[in-house]
């Protein structure tokens, strides 16, 4: 163990000395999610693709029916039927944008929109999703005058409303992001994880070009050992990177925690999956060029897929699921499980899990490959 | 204790000392005598051959010099000694053990050919990590690093980087890593390759001091004067085949290379071919030509030309 410490130490002694390295490693994120928050903090919308929403329909009539394939027609929205327990689930687990639940009697009081009292509706959305809750409230007006069209054959009816829509503010019941930093904070420990992967994965390539990998390799201790005080190394960088950025975030720019335990559970799963992912990336380069190639291209790979840098909701929704090979995803609810979502610790369990088990298989490859081909 | 005690005799010649090392106990009992034994290996990069059926043996307490061009298999040679390379055929045994066992492996210090030395941290902090390589921790580890910078002279560098030192303190720096563990058997694969002739010098005086302490060297070299100073015995290996081996003189002897001798006649240098270079060199003097003469001594050089019909190859 004194051996796998001494390489981890020894590790981190190298990234510290390279200025520009630890810039990126911790530096970078920080004033990714800083500029980040400012600018989101403003608010604002835009052009989306179709809305992940999930649908719970008490009501089951013909007019409800009608509502829900109204609302799929705008294509703007990709619908999906739950039980309102399952609904609301969906969304705080980060599953859905946002859920509608159409309550019993929407079709008994569909004449009721003429006399100012229209059917209505509750919808939740995604508190980190707010800039999509004005156009998906657009939507659910456009459905509701489409199926008055369909009862009276055509015309306008823009003096009336069709259905009152509710909404349910999820940050009400559940611990929700009260500002912009809630949701940028996740982004910095994406970030961090990213440039610890990317430091430490050219690390073993660079021992070789350097030769000291030969005297490594040469040395009474066993093969793993090597592959450990790497794996060690990035675990540390990335834990203590979390603290410093939890740290700044939630005394400086007010983040929310709602649960440290949990929290801190996310980081060391976080840690655990790039400690892996490292140990599988530096043993697929053969040169440092080619390490640092295939670092940088799969941890860009990682966050695209797995929103890091481009929202989910901006992509087709196989690409939503697709998604799910990405650790950045999983990260990312991990950490806003434990911040502002309120996961309990069976839902924690998800995420977390995904991640340790990323991390473990990952690096088992690559101490085979490791053993493979250096050995 | 022991090494003093042997150093109070220095008259003793080679394999006195080997005698007295074992009598002191200062060497380990190895099997037979020999340190390494390679027998008949072959190892290929894929379809090139590196290493073709090689065979030689490494006695306790002697330089063994592997004399050889660029790409001839000798840095190949001594990853298979060490058991960074498995051999496609034959066998390596380091004291009769396989060399991949962590045991063996305590015992056998490396100087790679490339400065394999964490150029960021300091002369320190690059032998306090390889010496925790080793096993070493705490006051074992400061007295080790404390000797191996005295041993190479950089004590007084000793906490500045590796990247502020000039080409030769970066090669001592390479051996002091190799000889932290205080290895009985030391692979050094040209450790002297791009550095000044003071650094030469003083690493030569770190080769003949580890010498008379008793180590085991291979030392793998294109440099024939520093093979002629420093090794017991020499093998000349090219295309991955040892083609010969012995001490100076028995090369010298046995493939028929002369100490040449050269007279200037009437303006033109001409090499004396006669067996008796004395008698026609008094002819030429009595006959009043000579007008100047020069000799030229046998050295590995030739050996090689001898052996190859080829100058070695940077």
């Amino acid at each position: 163990m004194r051996v796998i410490i001494a390489i981890a130490l020894k590790d981190l002694k190298l990234l510290f000395h390279d200025k520009s390295g630890s810039f990126f490693v911790f530096g970078f994120p920080l004033l990714m999610a800083v500029f980040f928050g400012f600018i989101f903090a403003g608010g604002g919308d835009g052009e989306v693709n179709p809305m992940k929403v999930v649908v719970a329909d008490a009501d089951s009539t013909a007019t409800s029916i009608e509502f829900v394939t109204q609302l799929t027609k705008t294509g703007a929205i990709n619908v999906f039927d739950f039980s309102e327990e399952e609904a609301i689930s969906a969304v705080r687990r980060g599953k859905a944008t946002a859920y509608l639940i159409i309550p019993e009697g929407f079709e008994a009081n569909k004449m009721g929109m003429f006399s100012g009292n229209p059917p209505e509706i509750v919808v939740g959305i995604d508190p980190s999703r707010k800039a999509e809750a004005g156009m998906l409230i657009g939507m659910l007006q456009k459905a509701g005058f489409a199926g008055l069209q369909g009862m009276f054959g055509g015309g306008s009816g823009k003096s009336m409303t069709p259905v009152a829509i509710s909404v349910q503010d999820i940050s009400v019941n559940r611990t929700g992001p009260h500002n912009s930093f809630d949701v940028t904070f996740p982004q910095s420990i994406v970030w961090l994880l990213i440039g610890a992967a990317t430091a430490f994965g050219v690390s073993l390539v660079t021992e070789k070009t350097r030769g000291t990998l030969f005297r490594l390799q040469a040395a009474p201790i066993k093969p793993g050992s090597i592959i450990l005080g790497k794996s060690l190394a990035s675990f540390i960088t990335t834990i203590s990177g979390t603290a410093v950025l939890t740290l700044i975030f939630v005394n400086v720019f007010n983040v929310t925690i709602n649960s440290w335990p949990f929290v801190g559970l996310a980081f060391v799963s976080a840690a655990i999956c790039t400690s892996g992912v490292v140990v599988l990336i530096s043993v697929m380069g053969k040169t440092e060029a080619s390490a640092g190639g295939i670092s940088t291209a799969v941890m860009l790979f990682m966050a695209m897929t797995g929103g890091g840098m481009v929202p989910l909701m901006f992509m087709p929704s196989w690409m939503q699921t697709f998604g799910n090979i990405s650790f950045i995803k999983w990260t990312v609810l991990a950490v806003e499980g434990g911040s502002w979502r309120g996961f309990s610790f069976t839902e924690m369990m998800v995420p977390c899990g995904i991640l340790i088990g990323i991390g473990l298989l990952s690096g088992i490859i690559g101490t085979v490959v490791f053993r493979k081909n250096y050995l | 204790m022991e090494l003093e005690e042997l150093r109070r005799y220095p008259e003793l010649n080679q394999e006195d000392s080997f005698a007295v090392s074992y009598y002191w106990g200062i060497l380990p009992d190895y099997q037979g005598g020999i340190v390494l034994n390679l027998t008949n290996i072959s190892f290929s990069y894929g379809s090139n051959l590196a290493v073709d059926q090689l065979s030689l043996q490494v006695n306790p307490g002697e330089i063994y010099g592997l004399l050889g061009p660029n790409g001839a298999g000798k840095s190949t040679t001594v990853m298979l000694a060490i058991g960074l390379l498995a051999p496609d055929m034959g066998s390596v045994e380091i004291n009769g053990q396989s060399p991949a066992k962590p045991e063996v492996r305590q015992r056998v210090g490396v100087a790679p050919q490339s400065m394999s030395i964490y150029e960021e941290l300091t002369a320190l902090g690059n032998l306090q990590f390889f010496g925790k390589m080793y096993g070493l921790f705490g006051k074992e580890l400061s007295e080790r690093v404390e000797w191996a910078l005295e041993f190479v002279s950089l004590s007084d560098r000793c906490k500045d980087t590796a990247a502020s030192f000039s080409g030769g303190m970066k090669r001592r720096l390479n051996l002091a890593a190799a000889l932290m563990h205080d290895p009985d058997f030391l692979l050094l694969d040209e450790p002297t390759a791009g550095v000044d002739p003071q650094s030469r010098n003083s690493l030569f005086e770190n080769i003949e001091e580890l010498k008379r302490q008793g180590k085991t060297i291979i030392y793998t070299t294109h440099y024939m004067e520093e093979a002629e100073r420093l090794c017991d015995r020499i093998g000349i290996i090219d295309k991955g085949k040892l083609l010969a081996q012995g001490t100076i003189k028995e090369f010298v002897k046995e493939y028929g290379v002369k100490d040449r001798v050269f007279a200037t006649v009437g303006g033109d240098e001409q090499e004396l071919t006669g067996e008796n270079h004395i008698a026609e060199l008094s002819q030429l003097q009595s006959d009043g030509l000579l007008e100047h003469f020069r000799t030229e001594r046998a050295n590995l050089e030739q050996v090689f030309l001898n052996l190859t019909g080829r100058k070695l190859r940077d």
